[in-house]
Formats: structure tokens, sequence, C-alpha cells
């Protein structure tokens, strides 16, 4: 959870601000457990409101994932294990980038950035249970 | 992507890794086939990895994912060299796998293909376990060491033969909810893998693959026909981490708020996830069994109607089938197939072991069905324990007979000298008579007031405080065992459950027993109305005789997992806090004391003038007498309910005598006899008076006729029970359970003679009173009848009911009522010694006197 999140969420509910958000999901987080899934798991936000929500305050492009493939070997760059913790779906390889869909604003992809250093990653933003869907055809090669 | 040359997306990905690519084709002339020395070739074709060529002491190896450090670890460990890595498409890294090693018959998980693996060499055990200690993980062989297995094939049975002989991979053990997985060799995502096969947390551990080849063997006998190649397990998201709660959120069972409280309350209460949804109502118990059978994958079954195998049940005994709640049901193959109401963990297997090597197999069933299963197959058995054990065991201690040839003997014989004095010497006979009554009335009257006396005098109640109360940790709290005996106590059934729920006890640490008799369709009915929470059990006790509570709770006890046993009433309304006050006060009073006594009262007693004066005397009884019987550390006849007891101590004392129609009170006798001590505490148990005037006769006639049942038995060997409780206790005895229905008995002879003096002045009755016998008599009248009314009115104010005093001063009345019952009861030990007289409840429905219970005040800073 980071504050641009906070902002997002603080915008959707009003009148609270960014700052009293983001300490009122971290008090009501569990370890390891993100400030974004604490707004849907209590039904503060559904999915596609705090991905729009995301993709304001950041930015990026909304990616819909609705009946999305991935490609299998996409998962050599972006490890299922990895995706899966991540919240991230790996959608196209276009030159030296790699187009990743992230149900969070800052995934954690060091690990993917240090074993392929000439690879660009770019984030787009997508509901996460769009990404975890897309993310159920992904069998491990 | 997938339109261009497949080469040209791994030298891609070559590229971005910062890698080079390595061109594999044709093999023979890239990879040096030397390699397998370094890298076996189960290694390689399991992480996909393969070896090229070994230059200035490093590894050149090809991969189609560089990202898999798993892979290049496990390689780097297994080699024992430092790793180059180059990116090739896969089917060229298959190929040049497949040049080094040839075909696949090298590997040797081949050999858990087969039942007939050879046991693994020195030089495969030397090579596992360097290999275990490179990869971090535990080294462990699965040989059985003297007829012992280390396999626990109950927990082995959480992944399927298949899946064991295709993966490597075999359970071997589970402790505290964490399961240990031996692999053959390391797999990739080893962990995440065993945890989504064995649906739990796993320790992973490596074993030679010939132990797990042979392991397997064991577990699963018969190997199936035909085995398909090898290849990783898909594992969709929604299958990973699927825990429990997970299973039950996807079911619908539960919603993900749900699961977040019940994980709230686990924190708080401790317990499983599932035991705390079930008791808080959110899932009911085959919703848990077929949520549990789906996370394990082990097969569900409703076994309550199914009849097991005889030779299979024979395999295990009684007690140990109850215990950890397993049933044989078959041997099919020579192997058991068990019904578990849980998994059944290493030290259940290991008791199971005890009694037969058989291979195990377990069937899910929900704890209910369970139940009813073991209660069919050995009621004939429970029944007989609940009846006989004590009368087997101390048959001196059993009201099964009423006298015993001594006291046959002693009895008759002071029947017939006293008719044969009463004959020749008439007048002096009855003198005597009357100097001896007088003397019984004098010190049952001064024992009584002193006891009272003292106890007015002090807080004689073991002191349980709030903050006590409040310092208890529910996580630590022990079970509960609540028996409710019930017997056409329909109208009242809902009541008890309404009590129960107001307990403030864990649930799921209350194990509540309802008691109804086979024949009490109509009792079972109205509990079966309404959902009986899963704490509350409803226990159909077999028709047979004796038909008393006593037999019903020892029926109960039979069946109990609590560390404490209460009896409660149907109609009783306890205080909330009694069960948590009881723990404390066990915990404080020393180790003598293994039953804890709470005070009885009535909610209903000022419905009319039979309850206040039963009111009275209730309190007297509770609040005064019996923490003046405990201070003095005399033997303490217990109420009918709400005492508390230690059950190892109960059981080991054979329970309560089915044939003693106030066990309670006897109970509390052997207490005192084994040395053992009641402690009173300040918590109150209100139950309902009685209030129709037949129904309470026939009451107090049961009580009479158990208290004379009580004397009998103890006094059987009066010499003995002197040496063994002293000669306090046993003038106590004497006074309390002895004089109590003598002096009932006794009371109408002398009101009827002092009636017709007054009436008459008649000359043989002033013979039978000469002035010394008659002085006495008339202070003995006058004294005693002080200190009874005196009893009931301070009991009366102690508790206080100010408003009950008056009626109080009326209780010579109600000595009468008790006279008329004393008399049924004692008659009807001569010709129905176990007929048990059924208090009707519930007749306090719509009374306007009924009044909601209150507590009696706090006094001392006891709670």
């Amino acid at each position: 959870m980071n504050a641009r999140t906070a902002t997002a969420a603080g915008e959707r509910v009003r009148p609270l601000q960014a700052d009293a958000v983001l300490e009122l999901l971290r008090r009501h987080a569990r370890p390891g457990e993100r400030g974004e899934d604490v707004l849907l798991d209590r039904g503060l936000l559904d999915e596609h409101e705090l991905a729009l929500a995301l993709a304001t305050a950041s930015g990026r492009e909304l990616v819909g994932l609705r009946g999305f493939v991935p490609d299998a070997r996409l998962f050599l760059y972006v490890p299922v294990a990895t995706a899966l913790v991540e919240r991230v779906c790996p959608l196209v390889l276009a030159g030296d980038t790699l187009k990743v869909a992230s149900a969070y604003l800052d995934p954690d992809l060091s690990a993917v950035e240090a074993r392929f250093p000439n690879l660009a990653l770019e984030l787009a933003v997508s509901p996460r249970g769009e990404i975890l869907a897309a993310l159920a055809h992904a069998a491990p090669r | 992507m997938s339109d261009r040359p497949r080469d040209s997306f791994y030298r891609r990905v070559a590229a971005h890794a910062a890698l080079p690519y390595l061109e594999l084709d044709p093999p023979e002339g890239a990879v040096d086939p030397a390699v397998a020395a370094r890298v076996p070739g189960w290694a390689a074709r399991a992480y996909a990895v393969a070896p090229v060529r070994v230059r200035e002491g490093r590894l050149l190896v090809a991969t189609s994912r560089p990202a898999d450090d798993r892979a290049l670890a496990a390689i780097r460990g297994i080699s024992g060299l430092d790793l180059d890595v180059a990116v090739a498409p896969p089917d060229a890294v298959e190929r040049a796998i497949a040049h080094v090693y040839g075909g696949p018959g090298e590997n040797p998980l081949e050999a858990l293909r087969g039942a007939a693996a050879a046991p693994a060499s020195d030089e495969e055990v030397a090579r596992v376990r360097r290999l275990a200690e490179s990869l971090g993980l535990p080294f462990v062989r699965l040989e059985p060491a003297e007829s012992v297995d280390p396999v626990n094939a109950a927990v082995a049975q959480r992944v399927s033969a298949r899946t064991a002989r295709r993966l490597g991979l075999l359970p071997v053990a589970a402790d505290g909810g964490v399961v240990t997985v031996v692999l053959a060799e390391p797999l990739p995502h080893g962990e995440r893998l065993a945890e989504e096969l064995v649906r739990a947390p796993v320790r992973l551990a490596l074993a030679p693959p010939a132990d797990v080849a042979r392991a397997i063997a064991r577990v699963f006998p018969t190997a199936p026909a035909a085995v398909p190649p090898r290849t990783a397990v898909p594992l969709t998201p929604r299958e990973r981490d699927r825990r429990l709660g997970e299973v039950l959120v996807e079911t619908g069972l539960v919603g993900r708020d749900a699961i977040a409280e019940a994980l709230r309350i686990q924190e708080r209460t401790g317990g499983r996830i599932g035991e705390v949804l079930l008791h808080a109502g959110l899932i009911s118990e085959e919703d848990l069994a077929a949520s549990l059978a789906a996370q394990l994958r082990i097969p569900l079954a409703d076994v309550s109607a199914l009849k097991p195998e005889p030779s299979a049940v024979a395999l295990l005994p009684e007690p140990l089938i109850r215990r950890l709640r397993v049933v044989p049901l078959a041997i099919h193959e020579h192997v058991l197939y068990l019904a578990a109401a849980d998994p059944l963990e290493d030290r259940d297997v290991a008791a199971i072991r005890g009694h037969t090597q058989l291979p195990i197999r377990t069937v899910l069933t929900s704890r209910r069905a369970l139940e009813t299963l073991i209660q069919r197959l050995f009621a004939d058995r429970y029944t007989q324990v609940a009846t006989a054990e004590l009368l087997n065991r101390s048959p001196e201690e059993s009201a099964y007979r009423t006298l015993s040839r001594g006291q046959k003997i002693v009895f008759g014989g002071a029947a017939v000298l006293f008719l044969l004095f009463l004959v020749r010497y008439p007048v002096s006979t009855l003198v005597a008579f009357n100097i001896g009554s007088i003397l019984f009335y004098g010190g049952f009257s001064l024992y009584k007031f002193k006891v009272i006396y003292d106890a007015l005098e002090h807080e004689l109640e073991l002191p349980v405080t709030r903050d006590e109360i409040e310092a208890l940790d529910d996580r630590d709290l022990p079970m509960y065992t609540v028996l409710v005996p019930l017997y056409r106590e329909a109208a009242v059934a809902r009541r008890i459950v309404r009590a129960l729920a107001r307990l403030d006890y864990p649930r799921a640490k209350l194990d509540v027993k309802l008691l109804v008799e086979e024949d009490d369709e109509e009792t079972r009915a109205a509990l079966e109305a309404g959902d009986l929470p899963p704490h509350l059990r409803l226990v159909v006790v077999p028709d047979s005789l004796p038909k008393t509570k006593p037999k019903a709770c020892n029926y109960g006890l039979i069946h109990a997992e609590g560390k404490y046993v209460v009896i409660y009433d149907a109609e009783d309304r306890p205080e909330p806090d009694q069960l948590k006050k009881a723990v404390v006060a066990f915990a404080k009073a020393g180790e003598r004391v293994v039953c804890i006594q709470c005070k009885l009262n009535y909610y209903n007693r000022n419905q009319n003038l039979l309850t206040r004066w039963f009111t009275s005397e209730y309190s007297s009884w509770f609040d005064l007498l019996m923490p003046g019987l405990d201070a003095a550390d005399s033997p303490i006849p217990l109420g009918g309910t709400s005492n508390h007891i230690l059950r190892e101590k109960l059981v080991e004392l054979g329970a309560w005598d089915p044939f003693n129609v106030t066990e309670d009170a006897d109970l509390g006798i052997r207490l005192h006899k084994a040395g053992y001590k009641t402690a009173i505490i300040d918590s109150t148990t209100f139950e309902e008076a009685n209030s129709d005037l037949y129904n309470w006769i026939r009451q107090r006639s049961r009580w009479v006729k158990g208290y004379i049942q009580t004397w009998l038995v103890h006094m059987r060997h009066p010499l003995r029970l002197y040496r063994q409780i002293g000669f306090r206790s046993f003038v106590s005895f004497q006074f309390v359970v002895g004089g109590t229905f003598f002096a009932f008995l006794l009371n109408p002879v002398y009101w009827v003679l002092t009636t017709l003096w007054l009436l008459t002045h008649a000359g043989v009755i002033r013979e039978l009173f000469p002035s010394f016998v008659y002085y006495a008599a008339a202070l003995g009248l006058y004294v005693g009848n002080f200190v009874f009314t005196y009893v009931n009115v301070v009991g009366t104010i102690r508790r206080g009911y100010h408003d009950l005093v008056k009626w109080a001063l009326l209780s010579p009345i109600y000595w009468g009522l008790m006279s008329i019952g004393a008399w049924k009861g004692f008659l009807q030990l001569i010709y129905r010694p176990f007929y048990w007289e059924k208090t009707v409840h519930g007749l306090d429905h719509g009374e306007p006197g009924t009044v909601e219970p209150v507590p009696a005040p706090a006094r001392g800073g006891a709670a």
C-alpha cells in the first residue's frame, strides 16, 4: 500500500484523507497482506473501482483481461509463482519490453528485473480477479 | 509472438537475460556425454536442464527457463560445480538430455512404478544424503526398523498411489497439523506442490528413491496396472493455498468475512478453524466433514447406518475406538478401512498399531455420524457398564441390595427384641424409646445448629473473584462436560438448551450430553425440533432397568471428554459464569478437592406457599448447612445438580450408583470416604421449585428413600466407616444423612402423641412420659422447633429473600408435609427400592409468581 493507492481510495471514500485511509488499511492488514486486498476483502471497493482508481492515480493504462489467455512462454520471464504472489500477468512481449498487468501499483518484480537486465517492464492496471482468472490458464511448463 | 520461429523467441529470452544462446542441434557435436558423471539423468530430466560440458571447473548447462532459480540451484547442488548458464529452446534441451543419458530407463523413479524395488545401496544412500545437505533438507530413511514402520499409512493416504509413484513423493507423518512429506528427489517448487497435495503445511525431507519406492509399495500394495509418464502437476491459482477456509469459501458455505471472524475467535479461544466455524453455527458437522474430505482428498461417507464387519471391529478395543473416534469398517485385501471423524495423526496410528499392523485407509465422516455408529455398536456394553460398574467393582458400595445380611440380622433382631420387650414391659420399653428419641432430637438439633451457626459467623465458600475469572485465558480452558439427564421433560427441554447457551464458556470446549431415555420420544422430538448447537449431543440411553438418573449419567459419562463433569437438570438455569468459577476454584483448591458444589435455589419462589417454603429450606441447606459441613471437613451429601467433579476421580470411584435414588448424596459420602474433599463456591443454579403438592410429596419421598439407601449402604460396616472417616465425620454422617430421614419419620409419632395429650390428657400418655422425660421432651420440643425455624429464617435472610421470612416462620407446617413424603419413601423402599419417583417440571408456566433468578448478593469480595 502506498500513498497513491491511499489517495485513490481516499478520493473514493470521502471525506477521509489519504493518510488516514493508509493508516486504517495498515492497521487492518495481516502480515504480508496488502492494503489493496484489505480494501477489496472488506468490500470497501470492488475490483473494478479499485483498478480504475489506481489507473487514474498512476496514469497507467487500464486493461481488461476477461477471456484473456496469456502466452505460456512469457512465464519464463515472470514465473507463475511470482505472478500469483504479486498479482501480475504478463501480457505481451514487444521488442525488449514486456507488458505486465498488475492489480497493485507497486508489484515486486525486482527478481525479474535482476534476472533479465535487458528487458524493460511496462506496467498496466487490471482488476485482481481478472488477473487471477488469466493466471488460471497458466500451467507451469 | 506465436507466428515467429521458435528459436528466435529463446534467442530474445537469452538476450534479455544477458545470457548466451546455445545452439544444441545437433547435440552430438555440442554436448559432451561425459557430463553424465556430474549430473544424474533423473535430475537433468526433472529440472529440464541439460548439462553440456565441464570447463575449468565450471559446468555449462542449457535451459529454456533461465529464471528457474530452484532448478539451477538443484543442479548446482547435485553436481557440486558452479554453473555457466545458457539458453536453448526446450525441445533442444530435451534432445541434448536424451543424447547424454539415452532413454528414460536410468531414472531411479522408475523403481517407484514397480512393487519390488531393491533396498538402497550404500552409495545411493550417501549420494542422497549429500544432496539433502546441499539443498538444506533433512535426510531420512523409510525402511522399517524392528518391525516399526516409520511411515504413517493413514497420513500417506493423503496422496493417491498414482501421485506418489508419479512424483516420487510420500507423506509419512503428521504432527500438530504439519505433514512431513518425503521426496525421492528434489522437486521444483516441491514445498508448494506438497502443500497443495496434502492440503496442509508441510515439512519436506529427502530419502533414497529406493526407500520411497519400497514405502509406497508397503502403503499401496496393489500397483496400478499402468502409470502414465511423469508430468508436471498443473496447479491452478484457485487450487493453491487451499486451506480449509478456502474450501469452505469456494463451496459457498461461508463468506470471507465469516472466515476472518472465525480467525479472530480462534486467536482468542484456540482450537481449529473448522471447529470455530462449527460452534459459531456457520457450518454443520456434515459440511465440516465434507470440506475436510475435499481438502485432504479423503473419501467421505455417512457411516451412521452402516454395519461394519465384526471381524474388523474386533481388531480394536472399544475404549480406543471411543477415544480416537474411529470405527473399523472392513478388511479388504489386507487393508483395514476405518471411519474417522478427524484425519488420523501419528499418535493415533501408533495407538492403532498396538493392535493391528494392517495398512490403514481412512474414510472421513461427520462426528455425529460416527458417534451414532459407536453408540449403536456398543450400546449393550455401555448399558452394562452404566448399570453394573459400581456393583461389580464395589458391591458393598451399591444400593442394589437394600439391606446386607448383617443388617438384616441386626435390624431384625432389634425389632424382635423391641417387640418382645414391648409385650413383656410395654411402658418401660416405650419410656426407653422416648428417652432415646429425646437424645436423638437433642443431638440432631444441636449439631445442626452448631454447623449453621459456624456458617453464619464466617464466609466458608471458596472465594472466586471477578478478576480471577476475567484473568482466565479462553485458550487454556479445559474441556468441560455437562450431563443433562432428561426423562419426560418435553415441556422444559428447550429451556435447558437456552440456559446452556447462556454459559460463558468457549463452545468448542463444551461437551454437553443431553441424556434421553430410549422410550422418551417426546423429549427427543422436542430437542430435535430446534437445531441443537454442535456442542450439544443427544445421547439416547437404551431402555433397561433401573431407569434412573444416575444410570443415564453413567451412560453419558462413558462418552464424556471433559476434564470436569457437571450435572444440570432439565429446568436448571446456572449462572452464566459458573463453569469458569469452578475452573478457578479447582485451580485454587488443594489437591484433595475433586468436587465443587454450587448452590441451588429457585427462580419461582413466589409462585405459591409451597415454593416459598421450599426456597426457604434450600436457602438454609445450600447457603448455610453445606458450607458449614465443608468447613468442618465433614461428608457432604451433594445436591442433585451443579456438582462439578474431576472426571478422572469420578471414574476412579465407579461414578454414580444407578440403584440409589439420591446418587448425589451417596457420591458425596463416597468421595469423603476415599479421602477427597468437596468445596462450595458462591455460584447458584436456579431451579424450578415444585409448586404442586402431590408432585412435591413424590419428589420428597424419593429424596428420603435415597437418604435411607445411602445411610444403609454406608452403615453396612459401621466400624470400617468409623475408621475410614473418623469420629467427627462419622457423627456428622449420622446426623446429616441418618438424622434427616429419621427425624422426618419420627416426627409424626410425637405430633400425634402431643395432639392426643392436649386433647385428652390420657393417662396412658402420661405414663410414657414420666416427669424427667416429660421436661426433657418439652425442652427438646421448644429447642428443636426454635432451631429448625431459626435455620430456615436465617437461610432466607442470608440469601436476601427478606420477603420470605414470614413464610419461613410457618415452617412447622412444611415439616408435616416432609414427614408424609418421608413415610411414602420409607414404605416404597420395601417394595420398589429403585423406583424413581419422577418430578414433573414445567409447572411454573405462566404463573404470575414466577420470577427471574437473582444471584445471591456478593459477599466478602467474592464475585
